[in-house]
């Protein structure tokens, strides 16, 4: 697909448009906020895992090497 | 076989929960992972720009938009989505519905169709979001049975070796060099040269590149400095009313990118010694949802996980999360300074092309490694094979030598592209042919892995939270 893709794109290179993107200092404001909220999910979602005791992917791996039942929580019952 | 058995194939330097001894170490394996995804993180963006009819000027604003949506899809993936050394980079399964979507409405809503793009993305972002936030994707994960996944990860190693190919075309000798450097430094030193040979193999490949007159510097002199990040760059909301016929087209990029999710989740499972969890495939989904909405607020386009960097964890043994946590800012920060970005791009294409070489066979052998928890019996050999081969050949007959059947699918609105874009994904093909073999032709549960599955489902009951 993607040779396929170049071959076609290589023939219509020529045919652009003069436009750009839109800039505005509100624009830029609200997409450094947006940047910032992405981070803080990222980093509240580490936060509140770790609160749960997942610490990274390997997580479950303690409960089963150890062999002790860990008190399930209501979501994974069901 | 018990399930209990570890299987890491590789030897681990960093586990994903090590942290690099000091920032330069950490910096230098992350910078690593930036110089292997870089090629096609940027290609996809560039041939998008390229059909869509942008400028140069777009098209080096488009770049810089995928570089921080990528910069965040992979910070989340560390720490949101399953925290498994992922990188996220722009997918290629989106190319062809982002540029449906950008030629329909670009006369209506103007900016190259980019603000329906826009609004595009984030329904599809939502929608893979949902399936891994509903635990959806790990309802199905048992009935994916090691048959299935064998093929699909040995067609996502081999299926990209066309890629690795066409960049080491211009000068082959310096693809050899560089897989050369990469093999004595990973075999014949020990410690921190042997874990990072990528990053000195890219160095030396650069240098002597350069040298020989492979590199092109006006594109850094002509680089900017300083771009901030924007919501909707392309005008998104000016394309609300578009919402659900753009998040339909976007769909099929979804499909297939979530069925390529599913083989990479796999295969890093088994590179990191990771117990193969249904927890692990509906945070990465999800996780992955949230990349596809950024690219639709930010202006980028949609992430993927990428295999080439995981082919780079088999090869260096560095699997800690907090590099791929890295390798996300740097990106990030790639999209902020153009001309970073472009003193990267200017890297020969042969040394990238021999780096890949490896790291693409690395994933086949991952793949590979499947068939030591099932037997090789004729009936698991032909399906694994056929499914194999025809994951490789049917994109084929569809893209290279039956034009017809393109056009019919291309023609046949939403599903004829969703029909199109599934048979000329390698995995998405290997995936649905495997599969319906496997359940079509009768074989014990030995045989097909399913008591293997079974027992690994079994040890899922102390794992107390399933998102």
């Amino acid at each position: 697909m993607m040779f396929e893709l170049i071959q076609i794109l290589l023939e219509q290179a020529n045919q652009t448009q003069e436009w750009g993107p839109v800039y505005t200092p509100g624009t830029m404001a609200a997409g450094i906020i947006i940047a910032i909220l992405y981070i803080l999910l990222a980093f509240g979602m580490e936060m509140y895992d770790r609160r749960r005791g997942i610490i990274g992917c390997q997580w479950h791996h303690k409960y089963i090497e150890k062999g002790e039942e860990v008190k399930k929580s209501e979501e994974s019952k069901s | 076989m018990s399930a209990q058995k570890e299987f890491t194939a590789i030897r681990i330097v960093y586990y994903p929960e090590d942290k690099p001894k000091n920032p330069v170490e950490w910096f230098i394996l992350s910078f690593q992972h930036i110089l292997i995804m870089f090629g096609a993180t940027v290609a996809a963006p560039l041939i998008i720009g390229d059909a869509l009819g942008m400028d140069p000027l777009s098209k080096g604003y488009f770049v810089s938009y995928v570089w921080m949506t990528m910069g965040i899809a992979t910070i989340l993936m560390a720490t949101f989505g399953s925290k498994m050394p992922f990188i996220e980079g722009s997918s290629f399964s989106y190319i062809i519905p982002i540029t449906s979507i950008g030629n329909l409405y670009k006369a209506s809503v103007g900016y190259f169709g980019m603000p329906a793009v826009a609004v595009g993305l984030i329904g599809g972002g939502i929608f893979e979001f949902l399936v891994g936030f509903s635990r959806l994707a790990g309802i199905i994960r048992p009935y994916v049975t090691p048959i299935i996944i064998m093929p699909v990860i040995v067609t996502i190693g081999l299926s990209l070796v066309f890629y690795a190919a066409l960049l080491t075309a211009k000068a082959p000798w310096l693809a050899v060099l560089t897989i050369a450097i990469v093999f004595f430094l990973a075999h014949f030193t020990k410690g921190f040269p042997s874990y990072t040979s990528v990053f000195w193999a890219a160095v030396i490949g650069y240098i002597i590149g350069a040298a020989a007159g492979l590199v092109d510097w006006t594109p850094v002199f002509e680089a900017e400095w300083f771009r901030p990040p924007t919501l909707f760059p392309w005008g998104g909301y000016a394309a609300w009313h578009l919402f659900v016929p753009a998040t339909i087209g976007i769909l099929p990029g979804v499909i297939a990118s979530i069925i390529e999710t599913i083989g990479d989740v796999f295969t890093l499972a088994i590179f990191t010694g990771t117990r193969y969890h249904r927890w692990l495939w509906n945070r990465t989904i999800a996780s992955e949802g949230l990349g596809v909405m950024a690219g639709g607020l930010l202006g980028g386009i949609a992430p993927t996980t990428y295999t080439e960097n995981i082919g780079a964890v088999a090869l260096t043994g560095v699997a800690s999360r907090y590099v791929t946590l890295g390798a996300g800012v740097i990106a990030f920060f790639l999209g902020m300074i153009p001309k970073f970005g472009a003193v990267i791009a200017a890297m020969p294409g042969a040394v990238l092309g021999g780096i890949v070489f490896i790291t693409f066979g690395l994933i086949a052998m991952g793949g590979i490694k499947n068939l030591e928890i099932i037997p090789l019996t004729a009936r698991n050999m032909m399906i694994m094979g056929t499914a194999l081969t025809l994951g490789l050949g049917v994109p084929q007959v569809i893209d290279v030598y039956g034009p017809q059947y393109k056009e019919m699918l291309l023609n046949a609105g939403t599903a004829g592209q969703t029909v199109y874009i599934l048979l000329t994904t390698p995995m998405a093909v290997a995936f649905f042919s495997a599969a319906l073999l496997d359940y079509l032709i009768p074989g014990t549960r030995e045989e097909r892995g399913v008591a293997y599955m079974e027992e690994l489902k079994k040890l899922e009951v102390y794992a107390p939270i399933s998102f």
